[in-house]
């Protein structure tokens, strides 16, 4: 499975992974970027790739460009629509929520959280996709 | 430690927001699901002109409510909380251990104004700043609302405050 984390914290972006190792998915490869501008970049590095990642986590307090404004232009610019996004931040407020949602993202996750957390969350989107 | 300074208390958000118990399950949360360990509550243990290196971590509040949430720790502390989140021991003040205490006060911040709903949707937080130093006071306007908490991780301590405005 390749993955793409969006935090601008490296401390936050390992502890995902090892909480999505511990949930027992099969990372082989994890696309770690720092903020929204970079995600953008890596999605349009990838465009004609198939697939272009599996899953994306992102946060959403993020210098340069945040979470929420990095799902809303990737839904502008048509890039891996087909890839579920899921946030993972602690902005857990209903209007964080709606504009991620209404960008397209398919799941929330506050944190803290645990790996069984993440895994559920995770699991049916990417049995779904 | 938890008081109003000025005016008289008029809704339940303004006595949810000096209730020191959010704060307190907050930091349980927190420690518990993102470093795996357990902390305690003890009285405060960092005192002024401490001459041990220190360091602060803070996340601005901006919205309902105008303020700060800061968390105060050693540097011993503080690389064993960061070492505890990384998943490995970690043996000097770096940026691994900046990073790592940003973070865990982001998400005290985040984790608290989760518990008081009137705060929840209309309450921002900032990206984190850390501050390091041997000797240093940290001045502030007198706040409206101030909570301060200390606790105990393992052998080392820590405390959390949380201060500002309603608005």
């Amino acid at each position: 499975m390749k993955i793409m984390i969006v935090d601008d914290s490296t401390m936050m972006r390992k502890v995902i992974e090892r909480a999505l190792r511990q949930a027992g998915m099969n990372l082989t490869e994890v696309i770690q970027a720092n903020n929204g501008l970079e995600a953008l970049d890596f999605l349009r590095e990838s465009v004609g790739s198939e697939p272009a990642f599996d899953l994306i986590l992102s946060d959403i307090n993020m210098p340069t460009m945040d979470g929420l404004e990095f799902v809303e232009r990737r839904k502008q610019e048509g890039l891996a629509l087909g890839v579920p996004v899921v946030m993972i931040t602690t902005e857990g407020s209903s209007p964080h929520v709606m504009r991620a949602l209404a960008a397209g993202a398919k799941g929330y996750i506050c944190k803290p959280f645990t790996a069984d957390q993440i895994k559920a969350c995770v699991t049916p989107l990417l049995n779904a996709a | 430690m938890a008081t109003v300074m000025d005016g008289e208390l008029a809704s339940v958000s303004v006595s949810k927001v000096i209730n020191p118990v959010y704060l307190d399950e907050t930091v349980e949360e927190v420690f518990g699901l993102m470093l795996g360990v357990p902390v305690e509550v003890v009285e405060g243990v960092l005192q002024a002109g401490d001459e041990t290196a220190t360091m602060t971590a803070m996340i601005g509040l901006a919205g309902a409510i105008s303020g700060t949430c800061a968390m105060l720790v050693r540097s011993e502390a503080g690389i064993h909380m960061a070492g505890c989140m990384a998943g490995m021991e970690l043996t000097a003040v770096d940026e691994t251990v900046l990073d790592g205490l940003g973070e865990i006060t982001n998400m005290l911040a985040g984790a608290w104004k989760a518990k008081i709903p009137e705060l929840h949707g209309s309450v921002m937080l900032s990206v984190p700043t850390v501050v390091t130093g041997t000797q240093y006071e940290v001045h502030r306007k007198e706040p409206v609302f101030f909570v301060e908490r200390s606790y105990k991780l393992g052998e080392h301590f820590f405390t959390v405050r949380i201060y500002g405005v309603i608005h």
